[in-house]
């Protein structure tokens, strides 16, 4: 038991570069899209890249861009002369930028405060501040306007205030709640995202999203008559969009800046987003991958785990079977019937079944048909390895020890050959996994099955990058829990190989 | 050395030359080679295997037909004589051609021009809406046309085109890539090892259908290049396992220790030594690869993705099979090209098995080839 356990740690450890290494395969596919690839507007071409992290660089960020480096820059541009681009990104950061900028604009040159105070004017319209804002007037009163404004509000902009009142506003409402939230704009955007994750209330979801829509001045927003559908639907896409847009609103400090290094890099964001199972959103529909995800795995899983038992249900008895009478019409008949089902193409066999289900009027049958299919596409391996084995285990001493004993043939082949006959045919069911995932591709197009294989396909027609990548990772990651779980199951069973545990996995004993 | 005796472990070996081979040496008095190449018994024991003598054969015959597309299907004659100049082959070249078509050609001839046209004067691209789904041997489109007007023969033709073009090149690629990662693997061992393993790892997790379709989508222009890189990229790993074990097994034996004792250099070891004697399992794979290969392009042409516009391809005639439910025609003979290539693909890959690797003679089915085969 001792050796199993250590032998099931050991191989489970060794899952762990293949995984780091499957990310990264996933990761590199990523970045296989070219610029210009994605949509042929160029306004949306910018925002295309960002969710794709493609503005991040690849492994190590040594100079990560929060909110305040961000702010700074920006800064920077305006200081040097007008930038109209610079002055609508700092009006788009807002309140994150003003702790960042206010403190600064002392030291500026009197016109370039006079630049920055007007590209901050949207922002005080954001902040519903029309009423005390000095419109119509000199420049120069922008500027002593956003210097006050600065000294009678700092300590309105700490992380932690900010936060206090989100939560209050989010369980109770109020018009004076969300003004306070509104002087603070973008700046409370963290605690309204790290809010809205926590919460399943609908009604503080409405609260949050509305707050978000508000402090970016961007859709979707919510209102009382949208359905449950839609507000889910409007939650999954702001989380999305935090999940892209997070390091504008979000200042590195202390700690988080060290950490920022490796997750501000595509790698990063790619790899947190994996690990933490959120895929990202389809651009096709706009529905979450994982929630896609979960709706389309158990179709297929349950069409692959049928199939693959019915593989050892035909297999097994059929292996025993043809070795037993090995050389004679049953065997050659067998191995003609698995050398044609396993030369006709998946699609040529899934094709024929369908014509033969639709002309025989079985169509009641039809929801099985897929399973059968990728059944009937399948079996020949675990046919032919089941005899194999039989084979194997029948030219061994122990069996004609077992005959020599006066035992019936029945018993022996029961007994004596199946049992260890079996154990490989088990495991094979594990390595055969990825080739039955690319079957069920086929099969779920012939057969319209809503399961992975059709989904990717409808993902390919729309080009819904986030989904395809996602599908590559997870097949993978079905593979290689499949390949565990065969190799612990062979372990288990088979006294053998627990015997020789002690070598090192991965080398031929 | 007499040829007329030989000792009893060497006539054994002499027996495995084809019977004709022995009797012609024999008659010209020439000593028979008292060693046989490991090739030369590959060879007399697939010769012996019927099945995969027809099996080679009829991979022969797509290929060649792959091979001569042009000059069985196609608008540009063979050989003609038009407007006093021979031309041999426009076929082949459009640019050389003095028309492009057989309607241009009837248009615009004399009466001392001739030509001599392929066996189908229907391009793989030629459309004719008006001709669409016509039947097999009703008309002159042998094997009937699709809903595009499209000859059925023509387009089977260069179908082989593409599905043989694919399984070589990717053949020969994956192999290379395999043998040299593989025995890489073995012949380093530790930290080469570990990281070509995990590689193998890696990408053979990945459903090798799913991988290409996700790459081929995923490129601005997919083409059928980049689909055998694609495939490659997956089918290499299987090759470089088999290998792998292989030069492991090779290196614990006692030649191996003799080479070195003998103070060979690392790389002739390699070479000459372990190489050959490690390599069997890759013929047997590529074999098999082949299939693979063709079974993958199919399958792309067959859920219409991931293969450019204006390829040929099985699949893509079968996917319009099977839209049209009446058409039989589309349907059978595609299907029965794909079904054909991929058996007798099978039966030479299982027949080179045996030949090769007799210890695998009936463990061998473990070679994961058909299960990939099949995706």
């Amino acid at each position: 038991m001792c050796t199993l356990l250590r032998y099931a740690f050991r191989r489970i450890l060794w899952a762990v570069p293949t995984l780091m290494g499957l990310s990264v395969l996933a990761f590199v596919l990523t970045s296989l899209i070219p610029a210009g690839a994605l949509g042929v507007d160029p306004s949306l071409e910018v925002a295309r890249s960002r969710q794709m992290f493609l503005d991040l660089p690849y492994f190590i960020n040594e100079a990560p861009v929060g909110a305040g480096e961000l702010s700074l820059r920006l800064l920077k541009k305006l200081a040097l002369g007008a930038d109209p681009q610079a002055q609508a990104e700092l009006g788009r950061i807002g309140g994150a930028a003003l702790p960042h900028i206010l403190p600064k604009l002392d030291q500026l040159p009197s016109d370039a405060r006079e630049r920055v105070a007007v590209s901050l004017t949207p922002v005080a319209m954001r902040m519903g501040l029309e009423a005390s804002f000095p419109t119509g007037r000199e420049t120069r009163d922008l500027a002593a306007f956003w210097s006050r404004f600065w000294d009678d509000h700092t300590l309105d902009f700490t992380p932690a205030s900010a936060s206090r009142a989100v939560t209050r506003y989010a369980q109770h409402g109020g018009e004076d709640r969300l003004r306070v939230l509104r002087l603070v704009d973008t700046f409370a955007l963290p605690a309204v995202f790290a809010e809205l994750k926590k919460t399943d209330q609908p009604e503080q979801q409405m609260r949050l999203i509305h707050l978000a829509s508000l402090a970016t001045s961007q859709g979707p927003s919510v209102t009382d008559q949208d359905t449950p559908f839609t507000l889910a639907r409007a939650r999954d896409r702001w989380l999305e969009w935090w999940y892209v847009y997070r390091s504008d609103y979000t200042a590195f400090e202390g700690s988080e800046r060290a950490l920022a290094a490796i997750t501000e890099t595509r790698y990063g964001r790619w790899t947190a987003r994996v690990v933490t199972g959120e895929l990202g959103v389809s651009s096709r529909d706009g529905e979450t991958i994982a929630r896609k995800l979960r709706r389309r795995i158990p179709v297929t899983l349950f069409s692959i785990l049928l199939a693959l038992f019915g593989s050892y249900a035909i297999s097994v008895p059929m292996g025993l079977v043809t070795a037993r009478r090995r050389g004679t019409p049953v065997d050659y008949g067998a191995a003609a019937v698995s050398f044609l089902l396993y030369s006709i193409p998946a699609f040529v066999q899934c094709e024929l079944l369908r014509r033969a289900a639709l002309a025989s009027g079985m169509v009641d049958s039809l929801a099985l048909l897929p399973a059968i299919a990728l059944l009937s596409v399948s079996v020949a391996p675990f046919i032919r390895y089941q005899r194999a084995t039989v084979l194997d285990v029948l030219s061994q001493d122990y069996i004609r020890t077992a005959f020599a004993k006066g035992n019936s043939a029945a018993r022996v082949m029961w007994v004596h050959v199946l049992r260890n006959a079996l154990v490989p045919t088990l495991a094979l069911g594990g390595t055969q996994l990825p080739a039955l995932l690319g079957t069920t591709f086929v099969v779920e197009e012939v057969f319209s099955v809503p399961g992975l294989g059709y989904e990717t396909l409808r993902a390919v027609e729309a080009r819904d990058v986030p989904w395809l990548v996602a599908i590559v990772t997870v097949s993978a990651l079905i593979s290689v829990v499949g390949i565990l779980a065969s190799d612990l199951l062979a372990a288990i069973l088979h006294p053998h190989l627990r015997a020789q545990l002690g070598t090192r996995v991965g080398r031929p004993a | 050395m007499s040829d007329s005796n030989p000792s009893p472990d060497r006539q054994s070996v002499v027996l495995l030359l084809s019977r004709k081979t022995v009797a012609r040496a024999a008659q010209l008095a020439v000593p028979v080679m008292p060693y046989a190449t490991a090739l030369g018994v590959t060879f007399a024991q697939l010769r012996r295997h019927k099945l995969a003598r027809v099996g080679a054969m009829v991979v022969a015959w797509i290929a060649m037909i792959g091979l001569f597309a042009e000059l069985l299907a196609g608008e540009r004659p063979l050989i003609c004589k038009y407007d006093s100049h021979i031309y041999i082959l426009p076929a082949l070249s459009p640019k050389s051609a003095p028309f492009q078509s057989v309607a241009e050609y009837e248009a615009k001839r004399s009466p001392s021009d001739w030509a001599v046209f392929p066996l189908v004067v229907y391009g793989p691209d030629t459309e004719d809406r008006e001709r669409a789904f016509l039947p097999p041997m009703r008309t002159d489109h042998v094997l009937g046309t699709d809903a595009q007007g499209r000859d059925v023969f023509a387009r089977l033709v260069f179908g082989a085109r593409t599905a043989f073009t694919a399984g070589f090149a990717g053949m020969i690629a994956f192999a290379l890539i395999g043998v040299a990662l593989g025995a890489c693997a073995g012949f380093f061992g530790g930290l080469v090892d570990a990281f070509v393993t995990r590689l193998i790892e890696v990408l053979s997790a990945v459903p090798s259908l799913v991988l290409v379709l996700v790459v081929q989508a995923l490129l601005p222009k997919a083409s059928t290049y980049t689909l055998v890189v694609a495939i490659v990229l997956t089918r290499w790993t299987e090759v470089a396992r088999l290998v792998r074990v292989e030069v492991f097994r090779v290196m614990s034996q006692d030649y191996i220790l003799a080479a070195r004792a003998l103070g060979l250099s690392e790389w002739r070891i390699l070479r000459r030594h372990v190489l050959p004697n490690a390599i069997a399992p890759a013929i047997v794979a590529g074999t098999f690869g082949v299939a693979t290969i063709v079974l993958i392009e199919s399958s792309l042409g067959f859920l219409r993705v991931g293969l450019p516009k204006d390829t040929t391809s099985w699949g893509e005639m079968l996917s319009q099979g099977r839209l049209s439910f009446d058409a039989w025609w589309l349907m059978v003979f595609p299907g029965g090209c794909v079904f054909l290539t991929v058996a007798s693909l099978n039966l030479v890959g299982e027949a080179l098995r045996d030949a090769l690797d007799p210890r695998l003679r009936d463990a061998a089915v473990t070679h994961d080839h058909e299960a990939p085969a099949k995706s």
